[in-house]
């Protein structure tokens, strides 16, 4: 299936211009883009498809955007 | 300081206008920062008198490796709080650990009060009490600007420590300002300034630490850096948008408080993000002494002050905690006014979170009618008006009525006399932080030292959580000591709390070594109780028991990003918190 991953401006460093198309094979769930994109999975606190907020194993469609919303961090 | 067998203490009675320095080899199990803060403070307090009383303590304490590796850049206060009455524990940056150790003082304890106001020069030949008469009722920068002009032999080895009006008039959440963009900024140690009518401390020296095994120490300094330099790296996102980064995250995690903690939310995060702040707003970035990230966000504000385009412009640091408080928590909705109510905030002399948190408590009882203009606010209290709330900022800092006065109390006290409890944002008798994540954010707070998301990191805790997933009160309660008491260890260092993924227990252990100071970990442990147990009998003579706590009931209406609490399993993680705080033997 084809995805869409997109991200702010935080994830350059492994999803430079904060976008990238997959083909990933079926099933697949959010956290599979990770991978994928040798995203460090420890900087990601929230998965959103297509404007909704997903648990982490939430399943994907073709067609579908998966939004990375980084780790809240503080002192 | 490093290769030393004791803690050089400098001791300043305000009322006697006098000083010693006392070498303490019996601090040295205290380590440093906290460590030596912490004793320090239980040795000189008088839990029989009121907080601000001439005869209170404050500490202030370099870490055990100040300045001596990369990102141990901060300096401890320790004092009782006039906020909550009890331990009273505040961290900055900027040169003041720096200068301290320059100067060769581990620790100031300073106690009394003047007869006027004064602000102290102090070098490595001791203290000078200045006439500050013409600097009471000045800001931050009229302050900092004269005591530079003042002291201008010591140039760049030095650090201005000051307070605003809000610390003259003992507004119990005044802050201490460090070098222009640091703050002691929680639980009112800018009040205790004020009670003693100190204005401020110019420190500097010139004393030299060589190391003496050059190589074994740049190994490690030199492997150090290179981690928290790093591009990419554990350290980079501080430098890249910095801790605004939490805006959206928060945001799309329902974990974001906004309008008085009404909801987690806000419509459009996208606009008053780290990244909208990052492309419009920010000018350049600082670091402190010894940090190589700079960190440190500095935003343009910009201020028409008539018309025919007069301005004025502002550098404004900002950080995701100003933004939660003095943003959406008051339902500030542009990124000019919220930079406008940091600045005010910075002028007066404030607590940027408490504020914040003060006036969304004074906004949601005006948009109830639970206060008026005419008895209280003398100008309406709006969500959204960021006219109305710099007033009112001004308002608390110059006690300007019995109102405002207690409202520069703390929403604990003023909630009392006016109402509005359950809807008064604080926990332990501070102010929320920008946290409402589950019930490490919540509860971790309560059980915290210093009621401060920065004791335990209970967010971090709540963030791994998926929403809903069963939580073992235990299990929460355990990670929340334990995560505690590692930070009273790595608190004496005194690092960053930035860089605590850099500082892992061998890396503490390589920086000791490489000082010819072998610790083990049964020995840093030992330090981490040592120091958590004497918090534990200081709060508990000063009168504290987190039995006693009343949660506000919004904390259990809002939900969280876990979902709605229950206050029942809040006061399980409680009672399980307690039952390890007394194993914790030093």
């Amino acid at each position: 299936m084809n995805v869409t991953v997109t991200a702010g401006s935080w994830a350059r460093a492994w999803l430079p211009g904060g976008k990238a198309q997959l083909n990933l094979p079926h099933p697949a769930a959010a956290q599979d883009v990770l991978a994928a994109l040798a995203f460090p999975a420890d900087e990601v606190g929230l998965f959103a498809i297509n404007g909704v907020a997903v648990p982490k194993d939430a399943p994907l469609s073709d067609g579908d955007t998966v939004r990375l919303f980084p780790v809240a961090m503080g002192g | 300081m490093i290769y030393e067998k004791f803690i050089r203490v400098l001791y300043i009675d305000m009322t006697a206008q006098s000083s010693r320095v006392e070498e303490r080899e019996d601090l040295m199990p205290y380590l440093g920062g906290v460590g030596i803060g912490v004793k320090l403070l239980e040795e000189n307090m008088r839990p029989d008198l009121p907080p601000l009383a001439p005869e209170q303590p404050m500490i202030l304490a370099m870490g055990a490796l100040s300045t001596v590796f990369p990102v141990i850049t901060k300096t401890a206060a320790l004092f009782v709080s006039p906020l909550t009455g009890e331990l009273g524990e505040s961290y900055a940056g900027g040169r003041l650990a720096f200068a301290m150790q320059q100067a060769g003082y581990d620790a100031l304890v300073i106690t009394g009060r003047a007869t006027q106001p004064f602000y102290l020069a102090i070098d490595e030949h001791g203290v000078k009490f200045r006439d500050a008469r013409p600097l009471w009722n000045t800001n931050r920068d009229d302050a900092g600007r004269y005591i530079r002009d003042n002291e201008p032999h010591a140039r760049g080895k030095r650090s201005i420590v000051r307070i605003g009006q809000a610390g003259e008039n003992e507004v119990a959440y005044a802050c201490v300002t460090v070098d222009r963009y640091r703050h002691f900024g929680r639980l009112g140690l800018g009040a205790v300034f004020g009670s003693k009518l100190l204005k401020a401390i110019h420190i500097s020296g010139e004393r030299s630490m060589p190391v003496r095994d050059f190589k074994q120490y740049f190994g490690v300094f030199r492997q150090l850096y290179a981690t928290a330099h790093k591009p990419g790296g554990v350290m980079s996102k501080y430098h890249d948008q910095g801790t605004p980064i939490n805006i959206e995250a928060l945001n799309a995690i329902g974990g974001l408080p906004t309008r008085n903690l009404q909801t987690t939310r806000v419509d459009d995060a996208a606009t008053i993000s780290g990244e909208a702040f990052a492309e419009n707003d920010l000018v350049r970035k600082q670091a402190c002494v010894g940090c190589p990230v700079g960190c440190i966000h500095i935003a343009q504000y910009r201020r028409a002050f008539a018309e025919g385009y007069e301005y004025e412009t502002h550098g404004v640091s900002y950080d995701y905690e100003l933004l939660f408080a003095l943003g959406t928590f008051v339902d500030l909705k542009e990124r000019q006014d919220i930079l406008a109510l940091i600045h005010e905030v910075e002028v007066c002399g404030h607590d940027a979170m408490s504020a914040g948190v003060a006036l969304g408590w004074a906004c949601e009882m005006f948009d109830r009618g639970l206060i008026n203009v005419e008895e209280h606010t003398l100008i309406p209290v709006k969500f959204g008006d960021v006219d109305s709330l710099r007033q009112a900022l001004r308002y608390i800092a110059s006690a300007e009525n019995d109102f405002y006065r207690a409202l520069g109390k703390g929403v604990k006290h003023v909630a009392e006399i006016y109402g509005g409890a359950d809807f008064a944002m604080q926990l332990g008798g501070n102010e929320m932080p920008g946290y409402h994540t589950g019930y490490g954010s919540v509860v971790g707070v309560v059980l915290s030292a210093r009621h401060s998301h920065l004791c335990n990191a209970g967010y971090s805790i709540d963030q791994a959580l998926q929403p809903g997933e069963p939580i073992e009160p235990t299990v929460v309660a355990k990670k929340l000591l334990d995560e505690e008491l590692e930070r009273c260890m790595l608190n004496s260092l005194v690092i960053c709390l930035f860089a605590r993924k850099v500082y892992d227990r061998d890396t503490v252990k390589k920086c000791f070594a490489a000082v010819d100071r072998d610790m083990s970990d049964d020995e840093l442990d030992d330090i981490a109780r040592r120091i958590f147990a004497t918090k534990v009998r200081i709060k508990r003579a000063l009168g504290y028991d987190n039995q006693q706590v009343k949660i506000p009931k919004r904390f259990f209406e809002t939900p969280t990003s876990y979902g709605k609490l229950d206050e029942n399993t809040a006061n399980e993680i409680i009672a399980e918190f307690n039952k390890l705080v007394d194993e914790v033997q030093p």
